[in-house]
């Protein structure tokens, strides 16, 4: 029975087209008087191409996943789709039957995997940590995957001919990108890497802040509304009392090499939590050398969020073999969660693969 | 030790008055627990496993709203105080079997001394038209597990296997023309056939892996599709009418009530004994098939 669950592989697909800030406000039917790329710092998203949806966005990080893993898809004890759109074709086309993980089992052999979708909005992934980790620990599975593919663009669409006024219910919409991930979890005795501690958990009297669902207007579509003025204070405000507790109680701040990625909805609210946490805590834990900020080129990637900037800071060089995260996990519910992660040498596995012959000083694993 | 069922709560709405899922739930959830030998500060996980929900929310998680509205711990913010994570499990008729194991993996991972499951699917029909019949029956169900009681009781090993090849065989989707919103379901005229094939398939697996036979089952719990899918499975395994639970509905399908119902009916009436072993047999679209024991 292995002790804990570690992130053996990631794949991240990224679309790759792209839609600026400004060519989203001038997209708006009635062009709101805001300053969007000053209050989020995006600048712009990726949107996927046409015909492309939901399922392709996961089975193409499914793909880039298995790349890296020394697994293959039938190795897999268990599948979790993890994603909250479900745009999966032509005419708004959302599917519920089968779930999107059944689907992808014809797709890849996950034919004798315990399979299901968990959308638990942007907490969707971690959430799936968590359960899936529980799975490993109660020596239930060995491994298995975490899927997430997030079309989400078309809320910025359905924004765009609906937004009328620069505080809108829909402002969140205009911050929102399009992504793929996948992770392979798998068991691991060793006490130096993987997931030391996890948890996430649900302060529901907030849950009606940030609401998914169907536009009621006669050109349908996706729709969601938020109170961000409350949201971000309620979940900035909790999220730092949560990280603070745990790098206290942890010794956290005293370890070397870490980097802090939290939930990336907006370069300004990234800001905020890191000034909250540091003041929560007493001291400079968090700062703009250790803590992710991803959102600009990417947009609020919702439950993909942490693992495309996982991913992008790999690639960069910035996040290397044998260095500690801090995932500071926060969404609509409200959701919160704290992980605190040491890498093997998943960053030298997957810039072998993606950028073959570079060099990397690999502080691992083997 | 694996988890037991504390408590069960059921809800039908043959009047068709009760819309909402949150409602079905509610009136569900609610005696479930007054009932149970756990408060609500010990749920530490809540599982909602309705497909199909007021206003097709897809966010936040639709067990958030359930949370809130039967007060389980959803104002907790402090670390010291009992915390519960609420999540949909989504996974059509197969979603409460895969929950009770989940809720299983937590206990014994130590993470939850109970957990929660909830379920209430209803279409819609203020926002969609209304098109193809689901076949549901308005009901929620609600039930808690937890690792308190006997050590010779509860859950035993899970088995679930997805034969993908016959995935087009049964689909539900949402989608938007003519302005209006069109809930479909696409179901093969064939598809009680499909299932019982594929619940022979996935069956004989389970029992050769676990080393089981027929007969040490005192009650057999199928997936309560329709009365004339549960003798024809039972006829399928040969099995005497008098061991096959059957609760189904005339051509209502039970869907992710089917476990709690079924079990429900057993332990309400009395008829299953401290020590009898029940055979549950789960089937829905995929095509999966989830298998699992129960010891009363």
């Amino acid at each position: 029975m292995a002790k804990r669950s570690m992130i053996e592989s990631l794949g991240v697909y990224i679309p790759e087209g792209r839609l600026s800030t400004k060519e989203l406000l001038e997209g708006c039917k009635n062009r709101p008087d805001l300053d969007l790329e000053g209050i989020t710092g995006i600048k712009e998203r990726p949107v996927v191409g046409e015909n492309e949806y939901v399922l392709d966005l996961s089975r193409k990080a499914v793909s880039k996943c298995f790349e890296v893993s020394r697994y293959s898809p039938e190795d897999m004890d268990m599948v979790i789709c993890a994603n909250i759109s479900r745009y999966n074709g032509p005419d708004y086309k959302a599917n519920f039957e089968p779930s999107n993980a059944a689907i992808l089992a014809k797709d890849f052999d996950f034919s004798n995997a315990i399979l299901f979708d968990e959308p638990n909005a942007c907490a969707g992934m971690f959430t799936a940590i968590y359960v899936m980790d529980s799975f490993i620990r109660a020596g239930i599975i060995r491994r298995g995957i975490i899927i997430s593919g997030e079309y989400l663009t078309c809320l910025s669409r359905t924004a765009q001919k609906e937004i009328s006024q620069p505080i809108d219910p829909q402002f969140a919409s205009m911050t929102v990108g399009d992504s793929g991930a996948a992770l392979v979890l798998d068991g691991t005795d060793r006490e130096d890497i993987g997931f030391h501690d996890l948890d996430v958990f649900t302060i529901a009297k907030h849950c009606d802040l940030c609401i998914g669902t169907w536009s009621k207007e006669e050109h349908g579509g996706f729709v969601m509304y938020t109170d961000s003025v409350r949201i971000h204070s309620v979940a900035i405000g909790l999220t730092a009392e949560h990280v603070a507790r745990n790098v206290k109680e942890t010794k956290w701040e005293e370890s070397t090499n870490h980097h802090y990625i939290m939930h990336q909805t907006a370069v300004r609210a990234i800001e905020t939590t890191m000034n909250s946490i540091n003041s929560s805590t007493g001291s400079e834990v968090c700062s703009p050398d250790n803590t992710i900020v991803n959102v600009v080129y990417r947009g609020n990637s919702a439950s993909t969020a942490h693992f495309v900037a996982l991913w992008d800071h790999i690639k960069n060089k910035a996040i290397r073999s044998g260095e500690n995260i801090l995932f500071a996990v926060q969404s609509s519910g409200i959701n919160l969660g704290v992980a605190k992660y040491t890498l093997d040498d998943l960053p030298a596995r997957i810039l072998a693969v993606e950028e073959p012959g570079s060099v990397e000083m690999i502080a691992s694993a083997s | 030790m694996s988890v037991k069922i504390s408590s069960i709560g059921r809800f039908e709405d043959n009047s068709g008055s009760t819309t909402t899922s949150l409602e079905l739930i509610r009136k569900a959830a609610m005696p479930c627990i007054e009932n149970s030998a756990y408060k609500k500060e010990d749920i530490g996980v809540l599982i909602n496993v309705s497909v199909y929900r007021d206003n097709y929310f897809c966010e936040p998680a639709f067990a958030s709203f359930v949370q809130n509205d039967l007060g389980i711990n959803h104002d907790k913010e402090d670390s010291s105080e009992p915390k519960t994570l609420s999540f949909d499990l989504l996974n059509g008729a197969m979603g409460f079997l895969n929950a009770c194991q989940v809720v299983d993996a937590m206990a014994d991972a130590g993470r939850v001394k109970a957990g929660l499951i909830v379920s209430g699917d209803v279409i819609d029909y203020e926002m969609n038209e209304k098109s193809d019949n689901s076949g549901f029956i308005l009901s929620g169900a609600a039930m808690i597990l937890g690792k308190n009681g006997r050590n010779d009781s509860g859950f035993g090993p899970f088995y679930f296997r997805t034969f993908a090849e016959l995935q087009d065989t049964y689909e539900s989707f949402i989608s938007f023309k003519n302005k209006r919103l069109t809930m479909m379901f696409r179901k093969s005229p064939d598809i009680e056939n499909i299932y019982l094939d594929a619940i022979s398939r996935g069956l004989e697996e389970f029992l050769t892996r676990e080393k089981l036979r027929m007969d040490d089952f005192d009650w057999i719990v199928p997936q309560q599709i329709s009365p004339g899918f549960v003798d024809a499975l039972g006829e399928f395994l040969g099995i005497e009418s008098s061991r096959m639970v059957n609760v189904a509905r005339r051509d209502s399908d039970l869907f992710n009530a089917s476990l709690p119902s079924a079990i429900g009916h057993l332990t309400d009436n009395g008829l299953a004994k401290n020590g009898d072993n029940a055979l549950i047999i789960g089937v829905g679209s995929g095509i999966q098939v989830g298998c699992t024991t129960y010891r009363f």
